[in-house]
């Protein structure tokens, strides 16, 4: 691939990152309503509105991790330059 | 229901907006991770990265986007806490006034009682009529007083109901949803077109927010009006320039958008590696809670439930981690090719394609269907038989057809291993064939003169047989059969298959597996070296085929019909030459 200009520690850092973020979204946790309000509808407004913004969240994890896989495919897709990349970088 | 101005606790309502204060900060922090992986790109250049850049770009503005909603919830939840916070102190108010009330109104009826029977007597005086008269106009001004107490607690019974309503409607509106409660009743009411222009319209959070409905009516859509759709989003694009909206649809239907005919291959490629992460984690996920289970099991049937669990577990976990392997797999490729991943469903057991080159721009590409035992567990395996056949393209003319490993039926049980008789049937390959020319259809559909053929091995030639008979359309190049376990009777020969032409191999093999398979069918099937019309591909030579495999372990003696230097190998890479 004549065209691929990158390092081995690039790719591995730019997973390394997106690692982290998918992560951080995954774990990032919505409070339940738990009877707070005493009111059934706002309960399940509440419950509506965590749903959707859960549905977000996985979205954000979701395409982290992708493109940190993607990243991580990326080394291995370029079997001789990663080959080569990993050498300089002290045997990787 | 009335509604109750004492319900709930506004200092938990409070909790709920502090929590979601956190919940802001986990975005923030992860969209600073990905701005550092941004960031730590930019010594990546080339093509690769312009894929990167583009879906990467999607990611901070749709954190910000879930941040505003994110604010507009916490004011709808702070004003409410307030709201039923003054509700609740106005109600112990009038409690504590009725209750005063009611006991005066008591102390005032036994004085009234006692001052009558006075006021009643033989002594009385002026002063104790005048006595009653100023207890009644008590009474009255008592009564008076719990009407007003009564009124105030049924308009704060009203505001309390006024106070939820507002709640409920401002957790609902669509600066807190991204799109109106109820709206994908909208769009159910829609015609496809105003649908498809709709949710082409949407940011890719919010659409992933949206009911599975939505998913299920775009997988239903025809090719042609996918096609349509999909280019008038930006055009066909490419897997570094395409739209924000074409974007938003593969990162956020990628079980749809990897799966949907219609879509150009790079973008099935994009959703297909997302879906397929995703079930491979989960799936690693699972199997560690099964090792737990398995590990904690006490008795002899909770240790069997929770083996055949951890097995099940173990079998799928592998499934999915050899599919995504294809990513990065060796290949025996003398010159590279690009992959896409071109299909993924996410069932029991999972099922999928893999391609090496790029089905948007090949000028042929050559579905390769194994036979009985195989699974996405295989994936490398047929990717690097298939790459064999195209390295062999490559050597005479330059030029190879895009190979699909095309694992995307429930193949039989191999019966050697396991005893199941299903292959000596029809089901399965029935069953396959559906989706076989399903999947057959879309490279058809988006590719009208793309050269397309077909590779089947052992009962993988059965289930194409019935494919391409079914589908005339189709028009199959090339039609190779390996090792066959037999063609039904309905497709009685060649010309049955409607392929331009057809080939097959049969070679000598150990154990006589795909003879074996076709003496015990049930309903009979026929061998197509045999008076079918195929052109036979002969097996002998400096290297005779000797193994029903396609690939023989290469520690072994054995040979299979696509190892090196087999005649099959050379006549299969004609057959399918671009």
């Amino acid at each position: 691939m004549a065209d691929l200009t990158v390092s081995w520690s690039t790719l591995e850092a730019v997973h390394g990152a997106l690692d982290k973020a998918t992560g951080t979204f995954t774990g990032a946790s919505l409070p339940a309503e738990g009877g707070a309000s005493g009111a059934e509808e706002v309960a399940q407004a509440f419950a509506t509105f965590r749903t959707a913004q859960q549905r977000s969240d996985e979205w954000l994890a979701a395409t982290s991790r992708t493109l940190g896989e993607y990243a991580k495919d990326t080394k291995s897709l370029f079997a001789d330059a990663d080959d080569d990349l990993a050498g300089k970088a002290g045997g990787k | 229901m009335a509604a109750d101005p004492l319900a709930g606790d506004p200092g938990a309502i409070t909790g709920l907006s502090s929590a979601l204060a956190d919940h802001q900060d986990d975005i923030r922090t992860g969209t600073h991770h990905v701005a550092s992986a941004l960031h730590d790109a930019d010594g990546w250049e080339g093509a690769s990265k312009d894929r990167f850049t583009t879906t990467v770009g999607t990611i901070a503005p749709a954190a910000q986007r879930i941040i505003s909603r994110l604010d507009a919830a916490i004011e709808v939840l702070d004003t409410y806490a307030e709201a039923v916070r003054q509700i609740q102190d106005e109600a112990e108010r009038i409690q504590a006034a009725q209750l005063t009330n009611a006991v005066d109104s008591i102390t005032n009826a036994v004085s009234m009682g006692s001052a009558q029977s006075t006021a009643a007597g033989s002594d009385a005086t002026e002063a104790d009529d005048r006595r009653v008269d100023r207890l009644q106009t008590d009474a009255g001004d008592l009564a008076a007083a719990a009407k007003r107490l009564d009124a105030e607690w049924d308009a704060l019974v009203e505001r309390r109901a006024a106070a939820d309503r507002a709640a409920a409607a401002g957790l609902t509106e669509s600066e807190v949803l991204g799109v109106a409660v109820g709206y994908a009743g909208t769009l159910a009411a829609m015609s496809d077109a105003d649908f498809l222009r709709a949710v082409a319209g949407m940011p890719p959070e919010v659409l992933a927010a949206q009911d599975q409905a939505v998913a299920d009516r775009i997988a239903g859509m025809p090719p042609e009006v996918v096609q349509a759709w999909w280019d008038g989003l930006g055009g066909r694009g490419t897997a570094g320039e395409h739209s924000a909206a074409q974007d938003a649809l593969i990162t956020a239907l990628p079980a749809v958008i990897g799966n949907l005919n219609g879509v150009p291959y790079w973008a099935r490629d994009q959703a297909n590696r997302l879906s397929a992460q995703r079930a491979y984690v989960q799936a690693a996920e699972a199997l560690v809670a099964a090792q737990e289970t398995y590990g904690k099991a006490v008795g002899r049937a909770a240790q069997a439930v929770a083996q055949r669990a951890l097995i099940a577990a173990q079998e799928r976990y592998n499934q999915l981690n050899n599919f995504v392997a294809g990513a990065r797999t060796d290949l025996n490729l003398r010159y590279p090719l690009p992959r896409q991943m071109v299909a993924f469903r996410d069932g029991e057991p999972p099922l999928g394609a893999f391609s090496v080159g790029d089905l948007d721009s090949a000028s042929s590409v050559t579905f390769l269907v194994p036979g009985m035992g195989s699974s996405l567990a295989d994936t490398t395996q047929y990717m690097r038989t298939g790459s064999t056949v195209q390295q062999s393209q490559q050597q005479m003319s330059g030029d190879a057809s895009a190979y699909v490993t095309w694992l995307g039926y429930e193949a039989p049980p191999d019966f050697v291993a396991t005893g199941d008789t299903a292959v000596f049937h029809e089901d399965s390959a029935r069953a396959g064939a559906s989706t076989l020319a399903a999947d057959l259809a879309g490279v058809r559909a988006t590719r009208p003169d793309v050269q397309l053929n077909v590779v089947a091995h052992s009962y993988g030639s059965t289930t194409a047989a019935i494919a391409l008979a079914d589908d005339a359309a189709l028009r199959i190049h090339s039609f190779v059969t390996l090792g066959s376990a037999g063609i039904p009777s309905f497709v009685p020969d060649a010309a049955a298959t409607h392929a331009a032409h057809m080939y097959a191999a049969q070679a000598d093999e150990k154990w006589g597996i795909a003879a074996f398979g076709r003496t015990f069918s049930d309903p009979h099937r026929a061998d197509p070296t045999q008076g079918f019309g195929a052109t036979e591909l002969q097996t002998d030579g400096s290297k005779t085929v000797n193994v029903h495999d396609l690939a023989a372990d290469p520690e072994s003696r054995n040979v299979g019909y696509l190892d090196s230097g087999t005649k099959t190998l050379l006549g299969t890479a004609k057959a399918t030459m671009p």
